[in-house]
């Protein structure tokens, strides 16, 4: 009996440590969930809580591999792709493309730059714009990056490399469509 | 565009977005917890029905018990036709060859 109420009591204290560790990551997870549903605040909440579920009920555990921000945020990534091809198979099966594929509604008072950013983001690969999320906005090593993906870190060098360079031309054309848009309206 | 501007537009991208409360993400998923998963009971549902329509075909495209190649139902459900007659038996030289003596 004591050793079942000491079971029990160690289970709480790692559950409750679990939800501490989550809890001080959750911001950062928030805009992980973000950028892993192309911005649509709903479903990032719903893939939050899928995976904060997988943790807590040890569906996905925390081996030390790596840090617990790159292994919440591994749960986290493969969540949102398991969500996404779900919703594509369903799209297909019901020949429903359009759904799928459709572009996410910019939320309201989005700003012109924001909105920008975000659609130069969508013409990238799901892994280019992945590893530049977690590069440039988390401010992890691509090493860190990779773990994250899962993937090995040449491979993520590479999508870090050919990703940055296709925003980085993405982001100049619009840029100068911009320019030639104002010089045109004076 | 140096990398200092592109971790300035990824700052950009995630401007403005709605947060999300750690209490209600929380609550949300212990909502959710010791639910079927709906994946789970679909693929169970799936596999149910792919095996009645195997069973199904199986019973209606299969017969009973296959008869041997190059034989007819008849000839197999009647074996004893295939053996020989005693009076083959006792001359065995029927079944030599043509021009080969004994």
């Amino acid at each position: 009996m004591l050793s079942y109420r000491r079971a029990r009591r160690d289970t709480q204290g790692t559950e409750d440590s679990l939800e501490r560790q989550i809890e001080a990551l959750h911001d950062a997870s928030v805009q992980w969930a973000l950028a892993c549903c192309r911005f649509d605040p709903v479903e990032a909440e719903d893939v939050l809580q899928m995976a904060y579920l997988e943790i807590l009920e040890k569906r996905a555990r925390f081996e030390g591999r790596s840090s617990f921000k790159s292994f919440l945020f591994g749960v986290i990534r493969s969540v949102a792709a398991s969500r996404r091809r779900r919703r594509f198979l369903r799209a297909l099966l019901l020949q429903r493309f359009g759904d799928a594929l459709a572009p996410v509604p910019e939320p309201p008072g989005a700003d012109d730059r924001a909105r920008e950013v975000r659609a130069a983001l969508a013409r990238l690969s799901a892994r280019q714009r992945e590893v530049l999320d977690l590069v440039f906005f988390h401010e992890m090593t691509v090493e860190d990056a990779a773990a994250v993906m899962r993937i090995g870190v040449g491979s993520a060098r590479v999508h870090y490399s050919r990703g940055k360079a296709r925003l980085a031309s993405l982001l100049s054309r619009a840029g100068g469509a911009d320019a030639l848009a104002t010089t045109e309206g004076t | 565009m140096t990398d200092r501007d592109l971790a300035q537009a990824l700052r950009d991208a995630h401007a403005g977005l709605p947060g999300i409360p750690f209490a209600r993400v929380l609550a949300g998923a212990r909502a959710r917890a010791g639910r079927p998963s709906v994946s789970t009971a679909r693929v169970a549902a799936r596999l149910a029905l792919a095996g009645a329509i195997a069973i199904l075909l199986a019973a209606v495209f299969l017969p009973d018990s296959a008869p041997p190649a190059g034989g007819t139902r008849a000839e197999w459900s009647a074996p004893t036709d295939f053996l020989l007659t005693r009076s083959e038996l006792e001359s065995p030289t029927d079944f030599l060859l043509e021009g080969a003596s004994p």
